[in-house]
């Protein structure tokens, strides 16, 4: 066990070290630097004391030591095109928004999903089963994006019975994170549903169902129990599409959070910017899918952790 | 009774009619695609799709030709039409034709998809079967290093490379491509580890086969089946970064359409003309959706672990 979660912490690290330095050498890549890009009739001397103070003068393999250094110290460096604003004020700014809009998704993504998936395998193969299902591809079919615009278009423009965007009070969450939520909940029913149908074909269930026990406590203490785990192998991915999500769904409905900070970044070509943020969510999402990995024990007992991987 | 015998009784009957003779009653049989087509065929929903996908890539050649409009020329006195006889699908705010450039935009878009899922199947297909083939200490360091592509989050990435090497079809597909094949490798590889240990690799094996015989005349069709369905759920995907990118402004460049770019523009005047969201939007979740229920009626008819 304890060499398993060595190995993955090491393995995380490894990802994290190759995030970092290809984010470096990709924005390093890219033609011109950030100062001239921005100001065409900016004087030379001046030109030239700026790249010095921002170090982009220096040799690339120096900078690129100074970068490890700034990511491990977790300080960011300065924003190139807000000027006196640095990237951590604006992670520290943003991500909190983000994360109370990611995780009602979640929240929203898994309950619907499982929900969903229950219902659909204790009625296999009939109608609440067709509906579900149709429900779920078409969860998967529709882009995020679409979803938002068409949620926006009905709900608050049509019917008037939401707001149409920014963010602030509760009832600004409920479009935006609908339309987050709408793929991981029709993966997570897919999954529960599969999953569902083969635990309830178990012998266990067979001998609970003969001794008498009711339906519900069968489903959720015995059936279930035994379900989720795939579900939660899927949290990882899951947090994936949603935090890629809130790119565009924050430009949809304008709210000011990480997602949006970032694509304003692309847009204004603020590199700094751009590389911490990466750097940011490199660093969230393999941390949840460190711990999703490490929680497999602790949740299912019967998985041993060992050095060969079954495939 | 006596009876007759003539020299004709005993002349050796065609080998073809002894065989036709035994097995007069039973159906011909089928091959494993024949059979995998024929479970197919009553899936209706996966038949929607495969005819859905099949009457988009037929539009998405003739549509751009169908009117006289192009989809670049703008006629600013006739902006932002609602659908008409004259404009079907309406203009938008250049005055194109919408019902031109909802086709012209499925071109782009299809070929996107369907290039980066093939380029992907390239990749995915050599490295996956050349790892499982192999195994041992090359399989270790070849899946190791999907391992780490794997790990590293997708959407990041390609909006990161698309920073770098601008817009443009093109740079989307590399884009795309660059970590997209891992999962078709790991696929591959799955299944070459499997089929290896087959007893016809072994007799080919002993017959003095090559390897990449062996790889690709026998183990690789053997493994198509996964490939197919893989390969029919990759293009939604495909068509789905290309769609988000493009709406990110990080897509394929003005006058070029895309679906992703018409979503884009449309979204800006939704209030007022939410036609011009509305026709590129279907489109792509309709393209989307047929590849989806196709892929999953394929491996449903492919994989015969699912046989009922």
């Amino acid at each position: 066990m304890l060499r398993f979660i060595v190995q993955r912490v090491i393995f995380s690290i490894i990802s994290l070290f190759i995030i970092v330095s290809a984010t470096f050498f990709l924005m390093k890549a890219v033609p011109g630097n950030p100062i001239s890009n921005e100001n065409d009739d900016i004087p030379q001397e001046i030109l030239e004391a700026m790249l010095d103070h921002y170090g982009l003068n220096d040799p690339l393999h120096i900078q690129y030591v100074n970068y490890l250094k700034s990511v491990v110290t977790w300080d960011l460096g300065p924003s190139y095109t807000y000027k006196g604003t640095t990237v951590n004020e604006i992670i520290n700014s943003g991500f909190p928004v983000s994360f109370i809009l990611g995780m009602t998704a979640l929240v929203i993504g898994v309950s619907g999903g499982l929900i969903l998936g229950i219902v659909s395998a204790l009625n296999h193969n009939r109608m609440p089963d067709y509906m579900a299902m149709i429900v779920a591809v078409i969860g998967i079919s529709v882009p995020n994006f679409i979803l938002a615009a068409l949620l926006q278009y009905v709900f608050a423009i049509k019917l008037g019975w939401l707001p149409v965007a920014k963010w602030g009070s509760p009832n600004q969450i409920i479009l935006p994170s609908l339309a987050l939520a709408a793929l991981p909940l029709a993966f997570v029913a897919r999954l529960t549903r599969s999953s569902m149908l083969e635990v309830l074909s178990e012998n266990y269930i067979k001998t609970a169902k003969s001794k008498g026990i009711k339906q519900s406590v069968i489903t959720v203490k015995h059936a279930l129990r035994n379900a989720i785990l795939p579900v939660i192998t899927y949290i990882g991915p899951l947090a994936v599409s949603i935090l890629t999500g809130t790119f565009v769904i924050e430009k949809i409905f304008g709210i000011p959070g990480l997602g949006s900070h970032f694509v304003m970044s692309i847009m204004n070509r603020d590199y700094t910017v751009i590389m911490g943020t990466a750097v940011f969510y490199s660093v969230l999402l393999l941390g949840v899918i460190l711990l999703v990995d490490l929680s497999y024990g602790i949740i299912d007992p019967r998985i041993k952790f060992s050095n060969k991987k079954e495939r | 009774m006596k009876q007759q015998l003539s020299e004709e009784m005993f002349r050796p009957v065609d080998k073809d009619v002894a065989r036709h003779d035994e097995v007069a009653d039973a159906e011909p049989s089928l091959s494993f695609w024949q059979d995998a087509w024929r479970r197919l065929k009553q899936n209706k929903l996966a038949m929607a799709g495969f005819w859905a996908i099949i009457l988009l890539i037929i539009m998405s050649i003739v549509g751009p030709w169908i009117n006289e409009f192009t989809y670049e020329q703008q006629n600013l006195v006739m902006k932002n039409m609602g659908p008409s006889a004259e404009h079907w699908f309406g203009t938008d705010s250049f005055g194109r034709d919408l019902f031109t450039r909802t086709w012209y935009g499925a071109r782009i878009s299809l070929f996107i998809g369907i290039t980066a899922a093939l380029i992907d199947l390239i990749i995915g297909v050599i490295w996956g079967g050349i790892a499982g083939y192999y195994g041992g200490k090359v399989d270790e360091f070849m899946m190791r290093f999907c391992d780490i592509l794997y790990g590293l989050p997708y959407m990041l990435v390609v909006v990161l490379l698309m920073v770098v090497l601008g817009q443009g079809i093109f740079t989307i597909i590399i884009a795309m491509t660059i970590t997209g094949w891992v999962g078709m490798a790991r696929i591959v590889r799955g299944e070459v580890l499997r089929l290896k240990e087959q007893e016809y690799v072994l007799a080919s094996q002993s017959l003095g086969a090559k390897t990449s015989r062996v790889l690709f005349k026998h183990l690789i069709p053997n493994a198509l089946g996964p490939i197919l369905v893989t390969l029919t759920l990759t293009i939604p995907n495909a068509i789905f970064t290309e769609a988000f990118l493009s709406f990110l402004g990080l897509g394929v460049q003005a006058p070029i359409a895309s679906w992703g770019t018409m979503t884009n523009d449309g979204l800006e005047s939704l209030r007022y003309y939410p036609w011009l969201l509305f026709f590129p939007a279907t489109f792509i979740s309709i393209t989307m959706l047929a590849f989806n229920v196709l892929g999953d009626g394929l491996r449903d008819a492919l994989d015969p672990r699912l046989r009922k």
